[in-house]
């Protein structure tokens, strides 16, 4: 039988009397619950090809079960999967997190028969077990029905290094747009509805790197709401992790501008269409290869 | 010994040889990391290939550490580059240089050593 069990949220409460490892606890605890809260309806949708029994702990395993496991800080968690090899059949990882990707993760990984992971990096676009995924949408964005555009531009977040400073001070005239920032990530943010109600009603999203990694929810969100995502392409990371994405990729903000104050709305529509439809198509394809791997 | 590290990635820089001053800067660990010189030299080989924020956030984190020209002149032309010409010409002219610096950084979070600690 194959089998959903969901570990990210059931990580050690912080207790270490030694302040380094009690900070890192703190952290995994956090991201462990922030993974379940912001990611779950993600996963589920591109499990959705899959028929599985959802578990809520491991004692709920029985021999020669299939087991999908979906984590967070799997750094702190060899001997949880030592035990579940032991019970499992196979056991299919699908690792959320670990955007700086300091960590040695072998130990899990050699354990794992297939791990799905977003934030790629260059040591696994060629291992043969473990395939990059979107980082997908926070739980709950979703396209609102349609209506006329109401902003050209959007951004919700926090301002944090130059890129992002610059694409504020770029954009600025360029109006209507509408704007939030937050003084840290995820604090202060606007609510899930609001977020649909502002990217339903708007024309392009910048997508600015994250804190370390290039790849953040704006972008998937942008194109779950039919937005037109303009990603940065320094390392040409969405060129490397999706080949034919159509988004627009620039090197400077200020690149961005002429698309945003010329383009008229054939234009525009046209490109979020073929965003939109590549959107759907990489979603359909991620949900059978999925499909594939498990039912192997 | 740190110092003749940088001076052979310098050297690299200066005969274009960048890739090979990438590879070399790849391998200095964190305790180089609040090195100016260091920080200097990694925004540089950014700059050359044209990672412009990626060269600019190297360039402020390096303010923290001190004040040298280099370091200014590098920001201002970059952000002249971006298209901000009003904070390089502000960047550019020391007598106003350390306040403009100041509360771009303000503004700009995740540059600061402070508040990462």
């Amino acid at each position: 039988m194959i089998k959903l069990f969901w570990n990210t949220h059931n990580q050690k409460k912080p207790n270490s009397n030694n302040n380094k490892v009690r900070e890192k606890e703190e952290l995994d605890y956090g991201w462990g619950q922030y993974h379940k809260k912001s990611s779950d309806k993600w996963i589920y949708e591109i499990l959705k090809k899959i028929k599985y029994n959802i578990i809520h702990s491991k004692e709920e395993l029985e021999q020669e079960d299939i087991l999908i496991i979906v984590d967070s800080s799997v750094e702190e968690k060899n001997k949880i999967y030592t035990e579940l090899s032991l019970v499992c059949s196979k056991i299919f990882l699908f690792h959320l997190g670990d955007e700086f990707g300091f960590h040695n993760l072998s130990t899990v990984y050699n354990i794992c028969d297939y791990v799905w992971r977003p934030f790629c990096a260059t040591k696994y676009f060629n291992n043969p077990k473990v395939k990059c995924i979107p980082i997908g949408y926070k739980s709950g964005v979703s396209y609102k029905k349609e209506s006329e555009s109401k902003y050209k531009w959007a951004f919700t977040g926090t301002p944090h290094k130059s890129s992002r400073h610059d694409l504020l001070f770029q954009f600025s005239n360029i109006k209507p747009f509408f704007s939030h920032k937050t003084e840290k990530f995820d604090r202060k943010n606007i609510s899930v509805d609001e977020m649909n109600e502002v990217l339903s009603v708007t024309e392009f999203i910048p997508c600015p790197y994250g804190f370390f990694h290039p790849e953040t929810y704006r972008v998937f969100e942008a194109l779950e709401c039919r937005c037109i995502p303009i990603v940065e392409s320094a390392y040409d990371y969405y060129d490397r992790v999706f080949p034919d994405n159509p988004f627009i990729k620039i090197n400077m903000w200020k690149d961005a501008k002429p698309i945003l104050e010329g383009w008229d709305k054939d234009q525009i529509k046209k490109k979020s269409e073929e965003c939109f439809s590549w959107w759907i198509k990489k979603k359909s394809d991620l949900q059978n290869s999925i499909r594939d791997k498990i039912n192997l | 010994m740190n110092e003749d590290v940088l001076n052979k990635i310098e050297d690299l820089i200066k005969n274009k040889k960048i890739n090979q001053a990438q590879l070399e800067i790849s391998k200095l660990g964190p305790e180089f990391y609040k090195n100016i010189e260091y920080l200097y030299l990694r925004s540089k080989i950014f700059y050359i290939n044209k990672l412009y924020y990626q060269a600019l956030d190297a360039l402020l984190i390096a303010t923290e550490f001190g004040e040298h020209n280099k370091i200014y002149d590098l920001i201002s032309e970059i952000y002249n580059i971006l298209g901000n010409e009003n904070l390089s010409k502000k960047i550019s002219n020391t007598n106003s240089r350390l306040q403009a610096i100041n509360s771009l950084k303000k503004e700009v979070t995740g540059i600061s050593q402070k508040e990462e600690s």
